[in-house]
């Protein structure tokens, strides 16, 4: 996937808009390669670049890489931004593009150490018998429930994992993440239909019970 | 699809598969069936529900929790790459020479 102006509500809205003028005084700093213009870039999007690449990859050194390999795409890309695009939607895929270059190339770890986070999913465990107390609205003010749905989605195998980020995180529609991950529209259904699945049956005893 | 032979297990893909578009006519007459018949996947569907839009409201609030958390890390990250600009400035000078 290349990085594009265009992405799902999700995506677009989850990076505060800056002035246009903010934005245009720093897409010509990064044009005319003024470090300075790199170190406000970190200062403004850095938390979100780390944030988006450490959904994707769980361990903290892969989404460091990740984020410095996002710079240099977008070095060497940033002649090809188009000032009326919104750059914080554009930087967003750069760095959701090298997350998933490294995903795909990085050699596979054992992931034990996320097991003392949150137990893996469980693809034994019973499904609900009751509607969560926990609403949506409620998951996303509390931290002590965010951090248990990231955590959640970290120990999902990456098979589940990365589907489940780029259609329901991302909102990328499907045609996309099918192109983007080379597998057909059935397999990232039965894909999405497990990672689903599974998260939800790991987060259960929390969501059913808070 | 048979709506009487709709197990669980596919009543549980079909319900995914709603939150990505709409189901063909039949698909959905079987899931409609299969609910009205199953109280486990009627709560499955509801849990689905809250679930994605938990996810998609994700992003949002988490740049709030991992800023503070990640300071040290992006302070590193952006004088790492302030190096390398640095660096590939100079030996564009270098080679210009």
């Amino acid at each position: 996937m290349k990085p594009s102006p265009t992405a799902g509500p999700g995506t677009a809205g989850a990076i505060a808009s800056r002035p246009a003028s903010d934005q245009a005084s720093l897409v010509e700093g990064l044009r005319r390669g003024d470090a300075l213009a790199y170190e406000r870039l970190y200062r403004d999007h850095g938390a979100r670049m780390l944030a988006v690449a450490r959904r994707y990859l769980p361990v903290m050194q892969d989404a460091e890489d990740a984020v410095q390999d996002a710079m240099v795409s977008l070095v060497r890309a940033i002649g090809t931004f188009e000032g009326n695009a919104s750059f914080t939607t554009w930087l967003h895929r750069v760095v959701v593009n090298a997350s998933l270059m490294r995903v795909r190339t990085r050699s596979r770890r054992p992931e034990t150490s996320l097991q003392a986070v949150v137990e893996g999913p469980d693809e034994g465990a019973p499904r609900s018998s009751a509607r969560w107390s926990v609403t949506a609205s409620q998951a996303l003010e509390r931290e002590d429930l965010r951090q248990l749905v990231l955590a959640g989605i970290r120990a999902l195998p990456e098979t589940y994992r990365v589907p489940l980020l780029l259609r329901d995180v991302e909102e990328l529609d499907m045609a996309t993440i099918c192109t983007g991950l080379g597998v057909g529209l059935s397999t990232l259904k039965t894909r999405l239909s497990r990672a689903r699945a599974l998260l939800r049956r790991n987060l259960e005893p929390t969501f059913g019970a808070a | 699809m048979d709506a009487n032979h709709l197990t669980c297990e596919q009543a549980e893909a079909l319900i995914s598969d709603s939150l990505d578009g709409g189901l063909a006519p039949e698909q959905q007459e079987a899931l409609d069936d299969h609910l009205h018949a199953c109280p486990t996947c009627v709560v499955d569907m509801q849990n689905a529900v809250t679930l994605r839009m938990t996810l998609a409201g994700l992003g949002r609030a988490e740049v709030a929790t991992v800023r503070p958390l990640m300071s040290d890390t992006i302070q590193r990250l952006a004088a790492e790459t302030r190096r390398r600009v640095l660096e590939a400035a100079e030996e564009q000078r270098r080679a210009a020479r």
